[in-house]
C-alpha cells in the first residue's frame, strides 16, 4: 500500500495540523473499502495499478483536502459588489488627493521631482488603496458578520434616477481649474516664487476689490471641487447634483461679476526708478481691463455650465430626438 | 462554451440529488464502500472524490451518525442516519416529491 501512503502524506500536507490525523485516517479507510471492493469483484490480487485507479479515481490530493475544508471565500459574492464599488470610488478619491499633492509638491519644489518619481507615488497611492479598502472586506469576511443594509432595503430610499452621464473630460477640467485656483487663493501656491532672483519683489498686489471674498470665494469653490468629486465618482448627473451645479455656477458668477464692479483689482506698488518693471506702473489700467476680461470671461463659462446643466433638468420635449 | 455550461447545470442539478440518495441510503447502516456500491447499484454513480466528503459534511450538520468497527479484520467506519438526519431526509423526501410533480406538469403542459 505504499502509493496510499504517499497519497495521503500529500494530502495530509494541505489539511491543518488539528484535522490531519482523523482525515488521513477516514481516506485511508475510505480507499482500502475500495480496494477491497475492487478485489472482490474479481479474480486476483489488488495490484500497484489498482491502487494508483482508485487513488486517481479519488482526485487530487489538493482537490480532496480542499473538500475537507470550509466553504471560504477571501471576499464572497454578498460583499464582492460592495467590494469593487468602494475599490472604484476610493481610487478616484486618491487620485483627486494625488494630483493635488502632485500640483502642490511640484510647484513648490519648481519641479525638481522627476515624472518617474511622480508615476511612481501615484502607483504606490493607489496600490496602497486598493489594498486597505481590500484588507477592510476580507476582515469582514472572515468575521461572518453580514452588513444588513441589503436584506433591510427598501424602495424609498433609492438615489434620484440618474439624468445624463457626465463627460468626464468637463468634470476633471472643471476640478482641475477649481483646484488650482483654491491653492493659489489660500497661498499654497504661490506665483512669485516662479520669479528669477534678480526681480526683488512681485509688484502687484490685490486690489480693493477682493476685500470680502476670502472666505465667500473659498465655501463656493470649495463646494464647486467637492460637487465635481462627487459626480466623477458617481458617473451620472443626477437632479440634485444638478441643482448643487446651478447653484455653485451662479454663485461664481455672481461673485465674478461683483467683484469686478467693486473696485481696483490690482494695485502697482511704488517701484524705484531704475527697475525693469517701471513699465507695469504704466500698464495698470491694461491689466486691470484684462483682468476684469478674463474675470467676464470666467463668468461667461460657468454661465454656460449652468445653462447647460439646466437644460438637463428640464423633461424632454416629446417629438424631439434628445 | 455550450458543453460547458450544460455540464455545469448538470452538476448543480446533480448535487441536491446525490445528497437525497445518500440520505435515503442510509437509513441502513453502511460503510464507505458498500454505500458507493449500493448507490451505484440503483442507477446513482458518485465519485470517490464527491461521496466521502459529502458524508463527512452530512455527518458534521448532525444528520448522520458513525462508528468504527472491526470487520473482515479490517476497521471500517459505518454510517447511518441520526434522529435529525431521518427528520431532515422526510422532509426533503417530501419537497423533492412537489418538485417533481411540478416539472412534470410544466413539461407535460410543452406537449
Amino acid at each position: 500500500m505504499e502509493w496510499v501512503s504517499r497519497y495521503l502524506d500529500q494530502v495530509g500536507q494541505y489539511l491543518p495540523e488539528d484535522k490531519r490525523v482523523e482525515v488521513t485516517t477516514e481516506l485511508r479507510e475510505a480507499i482500502e473499502g475500495e480496494l477491497e471492493g475492487l478485489a472482490e469483484s474479481r479474480p486476483g490480487p489488488v495490484t500497484e495499478a489498482d491502487e494508483k485507479a482508485v487513488l486517481e479515481r479519488f482526485g487530487h490530493p489538493l482537490k480532496v483536502a480542499r473538500d475537507y475544508h470550509p466553504l471560504r471565500y477571501l471576499i464572497g459574492p454578498t460583499l464582492y459588489p460592495s467590494w469593487w464599488q468602494t475599490v472604484k470610488q476610493v481610487a478616484v478619491l486618491v487620485l483627486a488627493i494625488q494630483v493635488v499633492a502632485g500640483l502642490v509638491v511640484g510647484l513648490s519644489t519648481g519641479w525638481r521631482i522627476g515624472a518617474f518619481d511622480l508615476l511612481g507615488l501615484f502607483i504606490n497611492g493607489q496600490f496602497w488603496a486598493f489594498a486597505v479598502v481590500t484588507g477592510v472586506y476580507i476582515a469582514i469576511e472572515f468575521s461572518g458578520e453580514r452588513p444588513n443594509h441589503l436584506d433591510q432595503w427598501r424602495a424609498e430610499r433609492l438615489p434620484a434616477a440618474s439624468v445624463a452621464p457626465i463627460r468626464r473630460g468637463d468634470v476633471l477640467t472643471n476640478l482641475f481649474s477649481e483646484g488650482v485656483f483654491l491653492l493659489w487663493w489660500n497661498d499654497v501656491l504661490v506665483l512669485s516664487r516662479w520669479l528669477p532672483d534678480s526681480i526683488p519683489a512681485f509688484p502687484l498686489q490685490a486690489g480693493p476689490a477682493w476685500d470680502g471674498w476670502f472666505w465667500p470665494l473659498n465655501i463656493v469653490f470649495g463646494l464647486a471641487f467637492a460637487l465635481h468629486l462627487w459626480v466623477l465618482m458617481r458617473g451620472v448627473w443626477q437632479r440634485p447634483t444638478l441643482w448643487a451645479e446651478i447653484a455653485t455656477g451662479l454663485g461664481v458668477i455672481v461673485a465674478a461679476i461683483a467683484i469686478c464692479i467693486a473696485g481696483d483689482l490690482v494695485v502697482v506698488r511704488e517701484l524705484p526708478a531704475d527697475s525693469a518693471l517701471q513699465v507695469l506702473g504704466r500698464a495698470e489700467l491694461f491689466i486691470e481691463r484684462t483682468l476684469k476680461i478674463a474675470l467676464l470671461v470666467v463668468a461667461g463659462f460657468t454661465a454656460w455650465d449652468v445653462w447647460k446643466a439646466w437644460r438637463l433638468l428640464l423633461p424632454p420635449t416629446p417629438g424631439l430626438r434628445t | 462554451m455550450t458543453n460547458d455550461a450544460a455540464e455545469k447545470l448538470h452538476s448543480e442539478m446533480r448535487r441536491g440529488a446525490i445528497v437525497l440518495g445518500v440520505l435515503a441510503q442510509l437509513r441502513e447502516e453502511h460503510y464507505g464502500y458498500s454505500l458507493r456500491k449500493a448507490l451505484a447499484d440503483k442507477g446513482l454513480e458518485v465519485e470517490e472524490g464527491t461521496l466521502y466528503p459529502l458524508v463527512r459534511r452530512l455527518e458534521q450538520q448532525g444528520l448522520l451518525v458513525s462508528e468504527w468497527r472491526e470487520e473482515d479484520k479490517r476497521r471500517k467506519r459505518f454510517y447511518r442516519l441520526s434522529d435529525l438526519g431521518k427528520a431532515t431526509y422526510e422532509q426533503l423526501l417530501k419537497d423533492w416529491r412537489e418538485l417533481s410533480a411540478s416539472l412534470e406538469a410544466l413539461n407535460g403542459s410543452d406537449k
